[in-house]
């Protein structure tokens, strides 16, 4: 394992692609932006996520 | 004299005693008789009166904790006698470096490490274990879990089965995981336009592990 420029406490901080055999993630931006934007076809407004 | 010819052969008496001995003693090579002399070689607590040739049935024999570390430390295969048994006996000993400090612990079977895991559970809280199993659970070199997406999250299952049960010091690696299981099921959410099933079918898809070698988590 190798440690990246991530912070420690940070999920994305370890590399595990040697044990997992998946390349290592350094960040889920994208990935949630992606998903956000498919909650967000249907959505009138942004009140249900409004908290 | 000049072929060099000798006749040397000394005449057969019938009825003279035997000077020599005609056969071996059984009791002098028998396999106990060998084990004390290879015992007594060495050490006190190791076992160098011993080829590699031995250790499987010397799995069988009862050893103190020094040996039994040597005889760890000297396989080089899984396949031996209870050797759960063993490396139970040796991660207990003191003097033990926990799991991993051994090459055969490495070498154990998916089936040897999850006897392992039931016996003693607190070895799932150990890097080095969990790793092992991890290992255990790769997609065989036949496999085409990198291209055949079907496959690739019949593996992300199998991984999400074992490390989701695992505890919080281990969120790091489950994040990585369930990243990797969303990012399966990402393109299909933009096609359905429905990304909030599709997630939820993603953290409770059932375990589709026949298309991958890996059977680790029961």
């Amino acid at each position: 394992m190798t440690r990246s420029s991530a912070t420690a406490s940070s999920p994305w901080a370890t590399d595990y692609s040697s044990v997992t055999l998946l390349p290592a993630v350094t960040e889920d931006e994208s990935l949630v932006a992606d998903y956000l934007s498919q909650y967000f076809v249907d959505a009138k407004d942004f009140k249900p996520w409004d908290t | 004299m000049q072929l060099g010819l000798s006749f040397h052969h000394e005449a057969e008496i019938e009825g003279a005693a035997d000077r020599f001995p005609s056969r071996l003693d059984p009791k002098l090579i028998s396999r106990d008789e060998l084990k004390k002399q290879a015992f007594s070689w060495g050490s006190r607590s190791d076992l160098s009166g011993f080829t590699d040739l031995a250790l499987d049935w010397l799995s069988q024999e009862t050893l103190d904790a020094d040996r039994r570390r040597v005889l760890l430390s000297r396989l080089t295969r899984p396949d031996v006698p209870k050797l759960v048994d063993l490396i139970l006996a040796d991660l207990k000993h003191k003097h033990s470096a926990g799991f991993g400090s051994l090459t055969v612990h490495n070498l154990l079977l998916q089936d040897q490490l999850r006897d392992l895991a039931k016996r003693e559970p607190n070895l799932l809280r150990q890097e080095a274990f969990v790793h092992a199993c991890l290992r255990r659970l790769h997609p065989g070199p036949e496999s085409e879990w990198r291209t055949d997406p079907e496959q690739k999250r019949a593996y992300l299952d199998l991984l999400w089965e074992f490390v989701e049960p695992l505890a919080p010091s281990f969120n790091a690696l489950k994040s990585q995981v369930l990243y990797h299981r969303l990012d399966t099921t990402a393109p299909r959410a933009s096609t359905t336009g429905n990304a909030s099933s599709v997630m939820s079918k993603s953290a409770h898809r059932p375990l589709r592990g026949a298309q991958v070698s890996g059977t680790l988590p029961q």
